[in-house]
C-alpha cells in the first residue's frame, strides 16, 4: 500500500512538472535578450525588449483584436445555441428529431478538425456558387464556424446540468401558474446560468485559440492571432511569442485564481447553511 | 390554445439548433462526400459537377478515381498507418504516465485534490499552439534540453529531437494527458476503499489487490481516455507539422496539403471519408461509454 | 386504527349522483409508447375529501396524479373538474396544484412569506433558502406552496414518505388539520397502507394502472374486492376451493389446501361448482388447545402444529402447519400480561373461525 501511494506520488510530481518546464521556460526566455531564444544572455538580461516589441507588432495587435472579436460573437451565438439544444435534450423527452440533435451536437466534439474545417469551407464555397454568399471566406465564415464547432461544447455542459435537477421543479413552477415563459426566465434559466457562464468561457477559449478549423475557411484578409502565431513559428522560434505566451498564461492564472477565491467563498457560505439546517434539524417542533 | 403555443415554442426551441446543425455540420458532410465522388479540373470551383447535361438530358457524374488514387499511391498508405502508430503510442504513453496521476489525485486528501486537479487542467486554458510551440524552445538542436546536456557533458554534439517522431509522441502526450486523466479521475474517485481495505483484510498483497480489483473497475475510465486522446491524435495537424518529420507526413497534413497545395478538392475530400471510417468505430464506442455516464448522472 | 376519523366518512355507497362528484376521472388511458401505464381508468372524487391512492411501485398512481395536474396529457379518457373539461387546459390555468413527491423546492429562491406559512407553522422562516431548512421543515414549506393559491384540488405524491416514523405519524394528523381547516380537497398517494388508512376517508387501490378497488378503509379491509387488494392491504390467509353448495345466505366450499370444509355465512354470488378463493385475517382466527365447539371433522375448524410464534408487544403472530401441510398465519392480541401457560412452539393446537369472518372472492 505505502509502496504503490509513494509510486503515484512520484508519477504525479513528474507529470505536473512535465506539464509545467515547457511553459515556465517560455515565460522564462520571455526576458531573454538574445534573439537565439534559447540561449540566457546573462549579461543583458532579464529584459522587458521583447515585450515592447509585441505591443509595437500592428500584425500581432490587430491579429489579436480580431480573435477577440470572434471569439466574443462565437461565444456568445453558441451559448444562445447550445442552450436550447440541451434543454431539448434534456427536458423534451423522447421528440421527433431528438436521435440528429443528440448526434449532431456530440459529432463536432470528437470530429477530426481537418474534416470539420475542410467540410466547412466546401459548404460555404458551395452556397456562394448557390446563392451568391458569402462573397469570399472572412470573419464572418469563420465566426460562423466557430459557433458551430463551440455549440457542441456549450450543449454538453448545459445539458449534464439539467441533468442534475429534477424536471419537477419546472413543473412545479407551471402547477404554481406560470408559463412557459416565465417559467425558463425565473427557474430554469437562474439555474443553468452558471453552466452557460461555464459554457461561454469554454466556447471562448476554443474559439480564441482554434488554428485548424479557421484556417479552412479564412480569406487573405482575417488572419486571426494562432494563424499569426503559427506562421510566425513555423519558420523558427521567435523571442516574441514568448512574451505573447507569457502574457496569455498570466491572465488565464488570474481569472483561475479570482474564479477559485470565488468558489471558496461560495463553498464556504453553504457549509455555514448546512450547519445552521442541522441545527433547525434538532429543534423541530414536535408538538403543536 | 395555450396547449398549442406551448408546443410551438417546444418545436422552436428544438428546432433552431437543429436548424443550424443541419446546415453547418450535416449538409457540409454531405458535400464532402459528394465531391469525394468527382474528378478534379481546372475550374472554379475545381471539381466535375455531379449532375451534367448531355444532348439535352442529365446524366449522374460519378467517379471513383480520387479514391482509386488514394489505394495506388502509397504515400496515402502509409501516411494513413503511420497516423495509426502514432495516435495508439501516444495513447499507450498518456495511459502510463496519467493512470498514476489520476490515481494519486484520487487517493490525496479532499483538500488537495481541486486544487491538483486544477494544476492538471490549468494549461488546457492556455493557448494549445503555444504549447506545441514551446516544445520546439526545449527540443530543437540549440534547445533547452541539448543545451543542458551538453553542459553536464553527457553528449557532446546536440542530438537530433525535433523533427522525429519521438517529439510528436511527446507533443501529443503533453497536449492531450488532461483529456486522459480527468475521465480516469471521474473513475477512480468513485471507487470503494472498502473494497481494497476487505482484499487487504482477505490478505491480498497490494499489487494484487490494484490488479484484481482497481485496475478492472477503471476500465470504462480507461477506455474514455484512450477514446478522447486516440480519437484526435489521429487527424492531428498541428503537432506533426510543428516537432514531426518532414520525410513521413500524418493524415491530416496530407489532407491540409491536397487541398491547400495541390487544390485536389476531390483527393481531399476522399482523405476526409477515409479517416471517418478509421474513427467511426473508435467515436461510437466513446458515445455510447457517454451515454451511459449521462444517464448514470440522471 | 384511527375510529374517530372514520365517524365522519360519508356513508353514501361509492356509486353517488353524478353532481356531486367534483373531480370526474373517465376512462382515462394513459400509455408511454407501447406500455400502457393506466387503464381505463374511471373515478369519481368527493368535494372536501381526503381521498388516497394506494397500490404497488409501478402501478400508475404517479402518472394519475400528473395527468390530473396536467403534465401528462391522456392518451384516451376525460378529466372533468367541477364540470368543466380539462382536455385543453395547461397545468398553469388548471384549479389544482401538486405536492411533489421530491417537493421541489427552488433551490436558488428564498421561502418568501405568506400566511401558508403560518397555517403550516414555518411563520418564521420565509428567508431562508431551501438548503437551509431541515426534511421535515422542507416538506412544510412544500405544503404552503402547495396552498399559497388556494386551490380547491391539492395532489400530495407521497407527501410523507421522506419523514422518518414519529414525524410521519405526527404529520398525518396535522394534514387532516389543515385540510379540514382550509376545505380543500385532497388526493393523496401513498405507498403505506396504515397511512392511507388513517388519512383516507375514501381509498382506491391501484394495480397494474388500474382501480382495483375503492372504498372506505373499512369496506376494502373487511370486505376486498378481488384476492389482490386482500392480499395488498394487511395479511391474509388464502385458500383455493370448489363451490359445493350454494344458497342465499351462504355456500359451503370444499377446500384441498385445507382439511375442513369451510362454510362462508355471507351472501355470495357464485354457482355451484365453480372455482373460487376464500380470504380469511388472520386476526378473526381463534387458536386453542381444546377442540373448538364445532369439534373435530365440523366446518370452520382444523388442527395444526405452532411452527414459529413472534412476539410483537401489543400483539404476537402464530405460523401454524395444518394437516395439509400448508401454513397459516394467526394473531392474537397480547390482553393480559404473563398470560398462564400461554402457547408454546411445536404444541398442537385448533384453529377456528366464525362463519361470518372469511370472505369469497371470485376473481
Ligand atoms: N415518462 C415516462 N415514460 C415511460 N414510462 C413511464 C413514464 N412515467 C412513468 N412510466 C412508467 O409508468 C409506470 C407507472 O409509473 P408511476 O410513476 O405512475 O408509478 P407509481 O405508482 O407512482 O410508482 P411509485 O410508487 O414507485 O412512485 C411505471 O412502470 C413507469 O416505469
Ligand atoms: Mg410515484
Amino acid at each position: 500500500m505505502k509502496s504503490r501511494g509513494l509510486f503515484a506520488r512520484l508519477a504525479l510530481v513528474l507529470g505536473l512538472v512535465f506539464l509545467y518546464v515547457p511553459i515556465l521556460s517560455m515565460m522564462v526566455f520571455s526576458f531573454n535578450n538574445s534573439r537565439l531564444v534559447t540561449v540566457w544572455d546573462a549579461a543583458h538580461s532579464p529584459t522587458l525588449k521583447w515585450y515592447a516589441a509585441l505591443l509595437s507588432n500592428g500584425q500581432i495587435l490587430g491579429a489579436a483584436w480580431l480573435s477577440i472579436r470572434i471569439a466574443l460573437i462565437s461565444a456568445s451565438g453558441a451559448v444562445v445555441l447550445g442552450t436550447l439544444a440541451g434543454m431539448a435534450l434534456a427536458r423534451f423527452g423522447a421528440f421527433r428529431g431528438r436521435l440528429l440533435l443528440a448526434g449532431m451536437t456530440a459529432a463536432p466534439i470528437v470530429m477530426p478538425e481537418v474534416i470539420t474545417g475542410l467540410s466547412l469551407l466546401l459548404l460555404f464555397v458551395a452556397t456562394e456558387q448557390l446563392i451568391g454568399w458569402p462573397k469570399g471566406v472572412g470573419a464572418v465564415t469563420i465566426t460562423l464556424a466557430h459557433i458551430t464547432f463551440c455549440m457542441a461544447y456549450v450543449t454538453v455542459v448545459v445539458q449534464s446540468r439539467l441533468a442534475g435537477f429534477d424536471e419537477s421543479l419546472e413543473e412545479a413552477a407551471m402547477d404554481l401558474g406560470a408559463r412557459p415563459l416565465q417559467v425558463f426566465l425565473r427557474i430554469t434559466l437562474p439555474l443553468i446560468l452558471p453552466a452557460i457562464g461555464s459554457g461561454w468561457l469554454l466556447a471562448f477559449t476554443l474559439s480564441w485559440d482554434d488554428l485548424v478549423i479557421t484556417q479552412f475557411v479564412a480569406g487573405p484578409g482575417s488572419s486571426t492571432l494562432p494563424m499569426v502565431i503559427f506562421s510566425k513559428v513555423r519558420f523558427g522560434v521567435t523571442p516574441d511569442v514568448n512574451a505573447l505566451a507569457t502574457i496569455m498564461v498570466l491572465i488565464v492564472a488570474t481569472g483561475i485564481a479570482i474564479a477559485t477565491v470565488w468558489m471558496r467563498y461560495q463553498q464556504r457560505r453553504r457549509e455555514r447553511d448546512l450547519q445552521l439546517a442541522a441545527a433547525a434539524n434538532l429543534s423541530e417542533p414536535l408538538q403543536s | 390554445m395555450a396547449r398549442l403555443t406551448q408546443a410551438a415554442g417546444r418545436r422552436l426551441v428544438a428546432g433552431v439548433p437543429i436548424l443550424w446543425l443541419l446546415l453547418l455540420f450535416l449538409i457540409p458532410f454531405i458535400i464532402v462526400f459528394r465531391i469525394s465522388f468527382s474528378e478534379v479540373r481546372l475550374a472554379i470551383p475545381p471539381y466535375t459537377p455531379l449532375i451534367s447535361w448531355r444532348h439535352g438530358a442529365p446524366s449522374l457524374e460519378l467517379y471513383g478515381s480520387a479514391y482509386s488514387f488514394l489505394f495506388t499511391d502509397p504515400l496515402y498508405i502509409s501516411s494513413y498507418l503511420y497516423s495509426l502508430k502514432v495516435a495508439a503510442v501516444s495513447t499507450l504513453c498518456c495511459l502510463c504516465i496519467g493512470y498514476p496521476m489520476a490515481y494519486a489525485i484520487a487517493r490525496s486528501g479532499a483538500a488537495s485534490r481541486p486544487v491538483l486537479l486544477m494544476l492538471v487542467v490549468l494549461p488546457f486554458w492556455t493557448s494549445f499552439l503555444l504549447r506545441v510551440y514551446a516544445w520546439i524552445g526545449l527540443l530543437k538542436n540549440t534547445g533547452v534540453i541539448n543545451n543542458a546536456l551538453m553542459y553536464l557533458g553527457v553528449i557532446h554534439h546536440p542530438v537530433a529531437l525535433l523533427q522525429t517522431d519521438f517529439a510528436v509522441y511527446i507533443g501529443i502526450v503533453y497536449s492531450y494527458l488532461p483529456f486522459m486523466i480527468l475521465p480516469l479521475y471521474a473513475n477512480l474517485e468513485k471507487h470503494d476503499m472498502a473494497l481494497l481495505e476487505a482484499a487487504a483484510d482477505l490478505g491480498a498483497r497490494p499489487l494484487r489487490a490494484f490488479l484484481r480489483i482497481t485496475l478492472p473497475q477503471s476500465f470504462a475510465g480507461i477506455l474514455a481516455g484512450s477514446l478522447l486522446v486516440f480519437i484526435p491524435a489521429v487527424g492531428e495537424y498541428i503537432i506533426p507539422t510543428l516537432l514531426g518529420r518532414t520525410d513521413q507526413l500524418m493524415i491530416g497534413r496530407v489532407l491540409s496539403d491536397e487541398f491547400f497545395e495541390n487544390r485536389d478538392w476531390p483527393v481531399a475530400s476522399a482523405v476526409a471519408i477515409l479517416i471517418l471510417l478509421l474513427l467511426v468505430m473508435p467515436i461510437m464506442l466513446f458515445q455510447r461509454l457517454e451515454r451511459r455516464q449521462l444517464e448514470a448522472v440522471k | 386504527m384511527s375510529a374517530i376519523l372514520k365517524m365522519n366518512a360519508p356513508t353514501t355507497t361509492a356509486a353517488a349522483d353524478p353532481a356531486s362528484a367534483y373531480v370526474r376521472i373517465a376512462n382515462l388511458t394513459k400509455k408511454f409508447g407501447d406500455f400502457v401505464a393506466l387503464d381505463n381508468v374511471s373515478l369519481d372524487i368527493r368535494r372536501g375529501e381526503i381521498f388516497c391512492l394506494l397500490g404497488g411501485s409501478g402501478s400508475g398512481k404517479t402518472t394519475l396524479l400528473r395527468t390530473l395536474a396536467g403534465f401528462e396529457s391522456p392518451t384516451a379518457g376525460t378529466i372533468h373538474i367541477e364540470g368543466a373539461d380539462m382536455s385543453a387546459i395547461p397545468p398553469y390555468e388548471r384549479p389544482v396544484n401538486m405536492m411533489f413527491q421530491s417537493y421541489a423546492l427552488f433551490p436558488h429562491m428564498n421561502v418568501e412569506k405568506s400566511e401558508m406559512l403560518d397555517i403550516v407553522k414555518m411563520g418564521g422562516f420565509g428567508a431562508r433558502k431551501p438548503h437551509q431548512l431541515s426534511g421535515g421543515q422542507r416538506q412544510r414549506v412544500a405544503l404552503a406552496r402547495a396552498l399559497v393559491k388556494r386551490p380547491k384540488l391539492l395532489l400530495l405524491d407521497e407527501p410523507l414518505a421522506a419523514l422518518d416514523k414519529k414525524l410521519r405519524e405526527h404529520t398525518q394528523f396535522e394534514l387532516i388539520n389543515i385540510q379540514q381547516r382550509l376545505g380543500v380537497t385532497f388526493i393523496v398517494v401513498t405507498h403505506d397502507q396504515e397511512e392511507a388508512m388513517t388519512l383516507g376517508q375514501r381509498l382506491g387501490v391501484m394495480n397494474h394502472g388500474r382501480i382495483a378497488q375503492v372504498g372506505s378503509p373499512c369496506d376494502i379491509y373487511e370486505s376486498p374486492a378481488t384476492r389482490f387488494v386482500a392480499d395488498f392491504i394487511g395479511s391474509v390467509n388464502m385458500f383455493e376451493g370448489r363451490v359445493s353448495e350454494a344458497e342465499p345466505d351462504g355456500v359451503r366450499i370444499e377446500c384441498g389446501e385445507l382439511a375442513c370444509a369451510l362454510r362462508v355465512q355471507r351472501a355470495v354470488s357464485c354457482t355451484r361448482g365453480a372455482t373460487v378463493w376464500t380470504a380469511i385475517r388472520p386476526e378473526k382466527i381463534n387458536i386453542s388447545r381444546q377442540p373448538p365447539a364445532q369439534a373435530a371433522g365440523a366446518d370452520n375448524a382444523v388442527r395444526g402444529t405452532v411452527r414459529e410464534i413472534a412476539y410483537m408487544g401489543d400483539l404476537s403472530i402464530y405460523l401454524v402447519q395444518i394437516e395439509s401441510g400448508k401454513v397459516m398465519r394467526v394473531t392474537l392480541p397480547n390482553t393480559t400480561r404473563g398470560a398462564e401457560r400461554p402457547i408454546a412452539r411445536q404444541e398442537s393446537v385448533w384453529l377456528s373461525w366464525h362463519g361470518s369472518s372469511a370472505v369469497v372472492l371470485t376473481e
